[in-house]
């Protein structure tokens, strides 16, 4: 299948979530092909699921004192601190997955696999959404449906910092805090904790290029977004990822 | 009188339920946590559902709602939240399952 590669950089989190439904929006209309893109945050953010209430899971003002960003996805799951990652987005027509979500996770969650091998490191899917390492979480995975395409986006991590996750987020009880520290540092891992290595956003975007290109059978081309797209992604974060509106929503 | 129930569904994600429920009447229901939903608006369909429903009525009302949309769950489902929704409104005291 052919398939449209954007390498997009760095970008704040209601860009990057903002230029995910413009592609999204291109590729259903079919002014563009299917688009893999990938991509980093800057500044740090973090992201919520569409079901999660911003002010009960994230600390707003440790996120403004530490000038962490925060942005609700259009996608469910967790709320998810963004830093040392790669981060995919794959928009593929959805009669091109599998019906069943679970299988579509399956196989897009394939190409995590394949690019991770191809940083020397095994793994394997853990469903629903996640992908591990050695018992450890090195992937979350999240997708959404609709205008007859399938968006599925993810992270992996190329470094984390527990401790930095946990001051921004908001735990159940202050009591547990340490408890859940420790309880989380001991089921997530990143790409430098299991080879050593601090290899950034340009040295693990090739493994995974290769991974996406295996696993779905993709013939990538190097692009950019389109003007058309990019306009989009501006209006979108003016009307829906920039606002409070939808930011606060639930 | 305005209740949360938090519940860790075994195998499955994270529900939390806050319930506005007075004499068996559900007020409005908050259906929050980190679930999957296909299509993901689907569940504020089922909240305005609920609104207006009697608490022990809500099984009914969310199994119809989630049939008649073909509504996809992910980490919850129907029973859950019914429970958890039932729990939020003092219709049941289940034992509340703690966040793993």
């Amino acid at each position: 299948m052919k398939c449209r590669l954007i390498e997009s950089g760095f970008n704040s989190c209601s860009w990057n979530m903002a230029a995910d439904e413009s592609v999204l929006e291109s590729v259903a209309s079919g002014s563009q092909e299917p688009t893999l893109r990938l991509y980093g945050w800057k500044p740090a953010a973090v992201s919520i699921g569409y079901f999660q209430g911003m002010s009960e899971e994230v600390d707003l003002k440790a996120c403004e004192q530490m000038n962490v960003e925060c942005v609700r996805r259009m996608t469910g799951g967790g709320a998810v601190f963004h830093e040392h990652e790669i981060t995919y987005s794959i928009i593929l027509p959805e009669d091109t997955v599998p019906e069943d979500i679970l299988e579509s996770y399956r196989k897009i969650c394939k190409a995590i696999i394949l690019g991770l091998d191809h940083l020397g490191i095994e793994s394997e899917f853990a469903p629903l959404n996640d992908i591990i390492t050695c018992g450890r979480k090195i992937s979350g995975n999240a997708q959404t449906r609709r205008m007859k395409c399938m968006l599925q986006h993810g992270t992996i991590l190329l470094k984390v910092d527990v401790e930095k996750m946990f001051s921004l987020l908001k735990v159940p009880n202050e009591k547990i805090r340490d408890k859940l520290i420790k309880n989380v540092k001991d089921r997530v891992t990143s790409v430098e904790d299991v080879t050593g290595k601090d290899i950034g956003l340009d040295g693990a975007a090739p493994a995974f290029r290769k991974g996406f290109s295996e696993a779905l059978d993709l013939e990538l081309t190097a692009s950019d977004m389109d003007a058309g797209e990019l306009d989009r992604t501006e209006e979108l974060i003016r009307q829906k990822y920039g606002q409070e509106s939808w930011n606060n929503r639930r | 009188m305005i209740r949360k129930c938090v519940r860790k569904v075994p195998g499955g994600k994270l529900l939390k339920v806050t319930v506005d429920a007075q004499d068996g009447m559900i007020g409005s229901v908050a259906i929050h946590g980190d679930f999957f939903c296909h299509p993901e608006d689907s569940i504020e369909g089922l909240e305005r559902k609920l609104a207006g429903c009697r608490s022990t009525n809500a099984g009914n009302v969310i199994s119809g709602y989630l049939e008649a949309n073909d509504v996809r769950l992910y980490g919850i489902d129907a029973k859950s939240i019914t429970e958890t929704i039932m729990e939020a409104a003092g219709e049941v005291q289940a034992d509340r399952v703690g966040i793993q």
